[in-house]
């Protein structure tokens, strides 16, 4: 069975039409062999009549196939039912094309192709299932009156009526629910409340009628109406549905106005100023509860209107702060030597730096310059912290190291005034740790101060790469007085010299794992001797970003790399 | 990082655990200001639980190290760990800060 519903899907897919056809003449079948099976079972079995649930068919078919099926199925199925049962086939043209008006005037009802959207339409639908009922009836009177020329008030009394009732019962207890889970009836509150409320006065006005009636009964004698009881008490049964077909759904459409329309008028409200960035207020006159509401959604209004010029001021800050420290990273880039081979070629040096700051401004500089023809001067150095408070402490060390340099070439005394300097105005505690040296291009003797900085790589001949010895002094700007002591040595041809800040060796990773001078050295004495300076850095600057993968940036990092 | 702060007949004991970087030393200043803008302070860092100082962090100690100096304060460091000791060599604090090596 399955496989049989599986393939006509898929030909209902493939081919709209033949895929209809097959539903009919499978459905004409069901309805067929329903009417001969159930023929016997009834829920209720009156006088001339049963309440036949199978009836439900040619309305459903006539629904979601269309009049032509509904008619075919509802004609069809009872014509067969009939056949198999026996029942005479004079009803061929009465009750199997009133069984056919079913499926026809349900094809034809206005809302089926939509989804039922409103109480009114469920309204509708009722309605109009009682209609299709009434004039299926009103046809096989018509047609027993001219032909069988019956007995017109019996055939009203015992056929029609109850008829009608059991087939209206029918059709409005279970119609709606398959329509309902079918999703051909949308899921609002107000529809749900109204079957509820539909379904429920059903059942109480056709119990409290069949109470009464029975209640009147025992003290009533039946015989006096010259009817089967049964019959009479399911003929009564015409005034709850009537009652509840037109006045429930009154009480329906007051409710939907007292508690939808104003729902609806706020979500209006809503959605207009949400169009309109939050800007307009509702206006509405509803029950307090609604009141409240757009109360509640007016003041927040207010509110938001507070906080969005509030984002807005901030937004326009920091964008403007942004611009400002773009160009603060430029000028700041832009006072570190440009790496042009001028001096490269001058001193017969290759030497190349590169400072990458954490933020867009950075704490840490590199520098080199001649001091005169023979001594070539280069610096690297550490602002304690990062950022604009250390970039701008960055660029007074800079400054005033080079121009102090410039005036005495002694680095010793240079860093002495310098530092107090430094100390005269520094409120805040900042220091720069700093490697200075001063090379005699044509003596090699290379002179340096540490001051507190990490020691620089250094790389003799064939040797490889390791610190430099360095003494220790203070670092540059901390304390006042402090006499920074210097070094010397000399270099040769093909030594290299790697000076760096410990934003190298202190890169992190996401497993908070260090890059470290062992990783350092590794790579610097792993690598081809023909490389040039300029080389050496971007290999260490990819593999420290290799080592980090993703991970931010946690220090400014510089390198600056010599060879001699 | 956290700090907290115990008084022992007017000297200020500090506890401090963590990391002493770029993010936590501005909380350590402003925690620690009260104390050691005190005219004679006598203060104790307690750097047991300290795993890591950058330059940021010291910054902050340098800074309560020149206050002690012109306030006539006092300021001590003990349990330094040694890769925190190195980086006090490496950059010469060493020479100006006093550090108990014995608790």
């Amino acid at each position: 069975m399955t496989e049989v519903i599986m393939s006509y899907k898929r030909l209902e897919i493939k081919h709209p039409i033949i895929g209809k056809i097959v539903k009919t003449i499978l459905w004409l079948m069901i309805y067929g062999a329903m009417n001969h099976l159930l023929f016997s079972f009834s829920v209720y079995q009156g006088a001339g009549f049963s309440i036949r649930i199978q009836i439900i068919i040619p309305f459903l078919v006539g629904y979601f196939l269309g009049p032509i099926s509904g008619f075919i199925v509802g004609f069809g199925g009872n014509m067969i039912g009939d056949y198999f049962t026996g029942t005479i086939m004079s009803n061929l043209l009465t009750y199997s094309v009133a069984n056919g008006l079913y499926g026809l005037l349900m094809g034809l009802f206005p809302e089926r192709k939509k989804i039922i959207d409103k109480p009114q339409k469920i309204a509708l639908l009722y309605i109009y299932l009682f209609g299709i009922n009434i004039i299926a009836m009103i046809y096989v009177l018509i047609i027993d009156e001219t032909i069988l020329h019956t007995n017109i008030h019996t055939q009203i009394i015992e056929m029609i009526i109850p008829i009608i009732i059991s087939n209206v019962i029918v059709c409005s207890m279970i119609i709606p629910i398959i329509l309902y889970f079918k999703k051909c009836i949308k899921k609002l509150m107000v529809i749900k409340l109204l079957l509820a409320l539909y379904y429920f006065s059903y059942v109480l006005a056709i119990g409290s009628v069949l109470l009464i009636l029975i209640f009147v009964g025992i003290y009533f004698d039946f015989s006096s109406i010259a009817m089967d009881p049964s019959l009479f008490l399911f003929n009564m049964l015409v005034i709850p549905i009537v009652m509840i077909n037109t006045i429930g759904f009154r009480f329906s459409y007051y409710l939907t106005k007292k508690i939808i329309t104003p729902l609806t008028f706020l979500k209006n409200g809503i959605e207009k100023s949400s169009n309109n960035k939050f800007t307009q207020k509702i206006k509405i006159n509803a029950n307090p509860e609604i009141q409240v509401i757009a109360e509640s959604f007016n003041k927040m209004i207010d509110q938001l209107q507070l906080y969005t010029a509030e984002i807005e001021t901030t937004a326009r800050e920091k964008e403007k702060l942004t611009t400002e420290l773009n160009v603060a990273s430029r000028i700041q880039q832009s006072i570190l030597p440009h790496n042009d081979q001028e001096v490269s070629q001058e001193a017969g040096i290759d030497i190349y730096g590169e400072m990458i700051p954490a933020k867009e401004v950075g704490g840490d500089f590199y520098n080199y310059f001649f001091v005169d023809q023979d001594h070539l001067c280069f610096i690297v150095a550490d602002v304690s912290g990062k950022g604009i408070p250390a970039g701008l402490f960055m660029m007074i060390t800079s400054t005033l190291l080079e121009s102090r340099i410039n005036d005495t070439i002694d680095i010793e005394k240079a860093m002495n005034s310098v530092n107090n300097q430094l100390c005269e105005r520094n409120s805040e505690g900042y220091f720069v740790t700093v490697f200075i040296g001063i090379l005699n291009i044509k003596t090699k003797q290379f002179k340096y101060v540490n001051a507190g900085h990490n020691p620089p790589l250094i790389k003799r001949k064939e040797n490889p790469f390791k610190e430099l010895e360095c003494n220790v002094n203070f670092v540059l700007g901390g304390m006042e007085d402090i006499d920074y002591g210097a070094e010397s040595t000399y270099l040769e041809k093909g030594d290299q010299l790697f000076i760096f800040t410990d934003g190298v060796t202190e890169a992190t990773n996401r497993e908070f794992k260090l890059y470290s001078l062992d990783l350092l050295l590794q790579q610097l004495n792993g690598d081809d001797q023909e490389e040039s300076s300029m080389m050496i850095v971007k290999r260490i600057f990819k593999s420290i970003d290799d080592f980090v993968i993703g991970a931010e940036q946690s220090d400014d990092i510089t390198i600056l790399s010599l060879k001699i | 990082m956290e700090i907290n702060v115990r008084e022992d007949q007017g000297r200020y004991l500090v506890g401090m655990e963590g990391r002493l970087d770029t993010n936590t030393a501005p909380e350590m200043e402003k925690s620690l200001e009260k104390y050691y803008t005190m005219n004679g302070f006598d203060i104790v860092l307690d750097f047991i639980n300290l795993d890591f100082v950058s330059s940021a962090g010291l910054r902050v100690i340098l800074l309560i190290q020149k206050k002690a100096k012109a306030l006539k304060g006092k300021l001590v460091i003990k349990n330094v760990k040694p890769e925190i000791q190195e980086v006090f060599d490496m950059t010469g604090f060493t020479d100006i800060l006093t550090i108990e090596k014995e608790c």
